[in-house]
């Protein structure tokens, strides 16, 4: 299958962190892994995401330790995230379900 | 290590509007990421150097990353920061001056009396009293600062006169003029150091008593931390010196004053 292009990043990254606050790159192999690599993202590009959500209040950020002693930055969803991630949600729910109409109404390929 | 620092400068390189803590975590975030990455590749089995390449370029272009995180920072909180900076060095500077003003103003602060602002005060340490000047009928002037110290106490002839006893004669009443000061600006001199003071001429023609603190030239400097005092003794022109002593207090201290006939003439 060719690999997707995301449309709706903030949509995806708020949904995982909606679950557990997740550093870096445990975002970018979550998200391959639940889409059944579906999304596989340039890995580099998801920091301004980040860095966009926690300039809108969506994330909050902190540091703790890896198990190797190194400080890692983790990424917590906050209420305003949580607000935000309904609405994305409600969002792309309506936008698939008119996707969807369309095309059921398609004559059946062959 | 090379081409992952060369990948972040890249990236840094096209952040314009962040400080540099900003960009120094920028930095760490993507440096932590490509660990991150190199440790899950050496646990699948490869080497170091391959685990850390292969990390690097999952990363992607350098310039995209940078451009995108710069699209989010905004050139109004740093130029906001920096100018913030600005106004609280002109602000220091300012408050420094007018610490500095308030300052020479209470250097300048005095009690009614001659010689007591704290600026003539520190002029006593470093030359000698500004209005001891010759009486008229002086034939003799010059000031001195030689000066002994005597505990935590200084005693410094400040000046000395020559006036002549009797038209016609070589006989000259001699006025040594003392000041006492403490050490330390704040603490009062030492009364008894005067009053124990001896001068005595070379020829041993005399030897002096102080005048008493309730005759002659006398003041007191603020907070009392200088006195002045005044020993009289007659001298000839043969004298070339006076020995000045003080014994008080279980201190002594002895100081060999020149006669300065040449350059002290009227």
């Amino acid at each position: 299958m060719k690999k997707k292009t995301i449309d709706h990043t903030d949509l995806l990254v708020l949904t995982l962190l909606s679950g557990e606050d997740m550093y870096g790159y445990q975002i970018i192999t979550e998200l391959s892994r639940r889409s059944d690599h579906t999304f596989d993202m340039k890995e580099g590009t998801l920091y301004p995401v980040l860095h966009g959500l926690w300039k809108s209040g969506a994330v909050e950020c902190y540091e703790a330790e890896a198990p190797t002693g190194r400080k890692r930055k983790y990424y917590h969803l906050t209420r305003k995230g949580r607000d935000a991630l309904k609405v994305e949600q409600e969002e792309w729910r309506t936008y698939a379900r008119g996707v969807e109409a369309v095309l059921s109404t398609a004559p059946a390929l062959g | 290590m090379s081409a992952m620092a060369d990948f972040y400068d890249e990236v840094l390189s096209h952040i314009r509007y962040a400080t540099l803590e900003e960009r120094q975590a920028i930095r760490a975030e993507l440096e932590g990421h490509v660990e991150d990455r190199a440790e899950a590749l050496e646990a699948a089995g490869y080497d170091r150097a391959e685990a850390q390449s292969r990390s690097l370029a999952a990363l992607g272009d350098p310039a995209e990353i940078g451009r995108a995180l710069n699209a989010q920072l905004s050139p109004f909180w740093l130029w906001l920061g920096r100018a913030a900076v600005v106004v609280l060095v002109l602000f220091g500077y300012v408050l420094l001056h007018l610490g500095m003003a308030s300052l020479i103003d209470l250097m300048d602060y005095h009690e009614p009396g001659p010689v007591q602002t704290v600026r003539e005060q520190l002029a006593i340490r470093r030359g000698t009293l500004s209005e001891v000047e010759p009486g008229g009928e002086a034939a003799y002037f010059w000031r001195s600062g030689q000066e002994m110290q005597l505990g935590e106490n200084m005693v410094r002839l400040e000046a000395v006169e020559l006036v002549p006893i009797m038209e016609g004669t070589e006989v000259y009443q001699g006025r040594f003029i003392f000041c006492v000061y403490h050490r330390d600006l704040w603490q009062e001199a030492a009364q008894g150091f005067l009053e124990y003071l001896t001068v005595t001429t070379e020829t041993g023609s005399t030897e002096a008593e102080g005048l008493g603190w309730d005759k002659g030239y006398q003041a007191e400097g603020w907070f009392k931390s200088y006195r002045v005092w005044v020993c009289e003794a007659l001298v000839v022109p043969e004298d070339t010196y006076v020995d000045v002593r003080c014994d008080c207090y279980g201190l002594q201290g002895q100081m060999r004053c020149p006669l300065r006939w040449k350059e002290g003439a009227l």
